[in-house]
């Protein structure tokens, strides 16, 4: 066994952790491996997030990259070969040890383990894939393994990753192809694609032969996601939003994560330094994602083409109902429940309570509050058997500005600075 | 006190208001059950269930203190759960964990309603206000449940023991127990629970291939060690302890710094355990080095 350097460790780690933050999943979830008996840990289905960093995202897996050396240029990554940034290589033993020793200490969940590419795609993930195969095997580690695919890695290496890890992913990067093509011309969307599709292949195929065959391997049971970059090229939300459909239904894909661009390079080529990070922007990308994945919003209707840009302004329901007020107001007494989630302030949790309660109780505006609907936006659009004063304005000309006067609340704060760059 | 003091209609032969005292468990509070019914206390409207260790004596209380009975508190314990079923034994019992001063007397009054309505789905009424205390506190210690599962920091020992300080609000230990037994089967553990004296103890070697050990109870803990835990610690503890400060340090991103969003989500009562909070910003092993 390979002896580890513990005197640079540390300079390492806090290097190659740094070079991944970058990278947004930190999910651990939707795992479900058990400790087999004396071996050390199990995901469970809900994960946990054990941290949570000064910029409020959770902590839950040991994110790093196994090297931040990179033969590739790509102008919005901070390891990009141009860049004059400290370098560094872990060893498979090193990465294997970190993780052991932090979730032997209740640190973490598991592993998430990204990459810079050195020599080739296939050098770069083998050692990947090594790492995985060793957690499992001679370490009998049950948590969880995230592992990024590299680009240009072959198909059998991938189906080997798939084999240990809990999940597999590749970034997408920027949303367009003509984005991609200034930013990162050595990759293409086509490249990037390929390993989702080899990978949904095997799911399908391991699935099937499950079926059969209980004892056949378990191929990345957490499934597969991608991520992407916004506001470091010109993409519009509109393109943003009708890709991640595209990856939901042709690569039947857990999640699609939005990272919004953090500038840091200097490059003509990108936003200057200094640019406030779009995070209003991202929140809203993540609101529209939700109503495509719970609510059964098709992409064409959270944005439309004459206005290819979510509202920063309210969130993309709310957006919706007031484009579309022709729908409401909602009788909550009568209407279906894809209908009822439909109603801005109403989540699927209270949907369902409310269809459940509907066939005791006449409800009225008291019972949606105690049942967790925000009252504030909800009162404009629906239809009780009381009277409902609020839907006398949902058809002044006015209504948007009225109603976003009356509800305006979170991020009227400390972020308003961002708006400039829109 | 106001309460108190209030004037009832009482019995003759009752003219304070009933308290009853037990021992501080959950079969102390369950033989206090059986105690009220045996003595025909339980329409008294002003009847208190109080534990021992937080009544405070008053002139114009009358407290009983009631002895632990294991067979009486085992026929009651029998009663409820046929009443209540798995789900609300689970309410009983996590609420009882949460050591609110009038949680003894809160449980007694679902009890009661439980017993009164024996055909009711009496957890589902929420217009009832010591219901609706009752799933309220259990929320509150589910919550503190998961806090823990996510914030034990495990310290590796000169004798090979991964061993965690905690102080929870609530007292979580007996709920948290399964969730580290089935992940952290290969490694001798223990979590003790300062503010209450006790802790868990996972000792490997009396585990089986297919089944991990059973816990055992800790008390009485040498003050200094717990005091000052690094005097324990095995040699590579300190140096993975910075491994993980520099890693969480690295991780955040300087722009988005969002301290308010940060203390929502990692309160700061949880800090004085949390190995990541105990380094200076500036320390020299955050830096990035080559």
């Amino acid at each position: 066994m390979a002896t580890i350097n513990y005197e640079r460790l540390q300079g390492k780690l806090n290097i190659l952790a740094d070079a991944a933050k970058y990278d947004v999943s930190c999910s651990s979830s939707a795992g479900t491996r058990k400790n087999q008996g004396g071996g050390l840990g199990d995901a469970s289905a809900t994960g946990i997030c054990h941290s949570y960093t000064e910029d409020g995202r959770c902590v839950s897996l040991l994110k790093i990259l196994l090297t931040n050396h990179c033969i590739y240029d790509c102008a919005y990554c901070t390891s990009r070969k141009s860049n004059d940034t400290p370098r560094a290589a872990f060893s498979v033993e090193e990465v294997v040890d970190l993780t052991m020793q932090f979730y032997r200490r209740n640190y973490i969940e598991g592993l998430f383990l990204s990459s810079g590419i050195f020599k080739s795609g296939d050098y770069t993930m083998e050692r990947l894939v090594e790492v995985a195969k060793i957690l499992r095997t001679r370490e009998r580690f049950n948590g969880y393994i995230h592992l990024k695919t590299i680009p240009g890695a072959s198909k059998e290496l991938l189906l080997e990753a798939g084999l240990y890890a809990d999940r597999l992913s590749v970034n997408i990067e920027i949303p367009t192809k003509s984005g991609l093509a200034l930013l990162a011309p050595e990759k293409s969307h086509d490249e990037l694609k390929a390993p989702m599709e080899t990978v949904k292949t095997e799911i399908i195929t391991i699935k099937e032969s499950r079926k059969t065959h209980k004892k056949a391997p378990k191929f990345v049971p957490a499934g597969q996601t991608s991520q992407m970059i916004v506001g470091a090229s010109n993409e519009t939300d509109l393109q943003v939003i009708q890709l991640s459909s595209h990856f939901y239904k042709q690569y039947d894909l857990k999640r699609v994560y939005y990272s919004g661009y953090v500038p840091m390079l200097s490059d003509s080529r990108l936003p200057a330094i200094g640019t406030p990070v779009p995070m209003i922007r991202e929140n809203r990308l993540y609101q529209a994602d939700w109503l495509m994945r719970f609510y059964g919003f098709g992409a064409h209707e959270i944005v439309e083409p004459d206005s290819p840009f979510l509202d920063l302004d309210c969130d993309p329901k709310l957006a919706w109902a007031i484009r579309h007020r022709e729908h409401f107001p909602i009788n909550i007494q009568t209407a279906t429940y894809e209908m009822i989630v439909r109603i801005p302030g109403i989540g699927t949790k209270t949907a369902k309570k409310i269809v459940k309660a509907r066939k005791f109780n006449q409800l009225t505006l008291y019972h949606l509050k105690k049942m967790g609907a925000a009252v504030n936006r909800a009162k404009y659009f629906i239809a009780t058997t009381g009277k409902n004063e609020h839907l006398a304005h949902l058809t002044r000309y006015n209504f948007r500005q009225y109603v976003l006067a009356q509800t305006q609340t979170k991020y009227k704060d400390q972020r308003n600075g961002q708006l400039a760059l829109f | 006190m106001s309460q108190l003091l209030q004037s009832h209609d009482y019995t003759v032969g009752h003219l304070t208001p009933n308290i009853v005292l037990y021992e501080p468990s959950f079969e102390g509070w369950l033989s206090a059950v059986f105690y009220v019914y045996a003595n025909k206390l339980q329409n008294d409207d002003s009847l208190q269930l109080i534990a021992q260790d937080c009544y405070l004596p008053s002139l114009i209380a009358q407290a009983t203190s009631v002895t632990t009975d294991e067979y009486n508190a085992e026929r009651v314990l029998t009663k409820l759960h046929k009443l209540l079923g798995r789900s609300g034994m689970r309410n009983i019992l996590w609420g009882f964990l949460s050591e609110k001063d009038n949680i003894g007397t809160t449980l007694f009054q679902v009890v009661k309603y439980a017993i009164d309505y024996p055909r009711r789905p009496i957890m589902e009424d929420l217009g009832n206000l010591n219901v609706l205390e009752l799933v309220q506190t259990v929320k509150s210690v589910g919550r503190e449940k998961h806090r823990m599962e996510a914030f034990v920091r495990f310290e590796h020992t000169t004798d090979d023991i991964y061993f965690a300080r905690v102080e929870p609000d609530f007292n979580v230990l007996p709920l948290i127990g399964e969730h580290f037994r089935q992940r952290y089967q290969d490694q001798h553990w223990a979590i003790y629970d300062l503010s209450r004296g006790y802790g868990i103890y996972y000792d490997k070697s009396q585990s089986t291939p297919s089944r991990p050990a059973t816990l055992q109870t800790i008390t009485d803990l040498d003050d200094t060690v717990l005091r000052n835990p690094a005097s324990i610690h095995s040699e590579d503890e300190q140096l993975y302890q910075k491994f993980w400060q520099g890693y969480f340090t690295n991780v955040n991103i300087k722009e988005r710094k969002n301290p308010r969003l940060h203390k929502q989500y990692l309160p700061q009562r949880y800090w004085k355990y949390l190995s990541e909070k105990q380094v200076l910003p500036n320390a020299e092993h955050l830096q990035k080095r080559r």
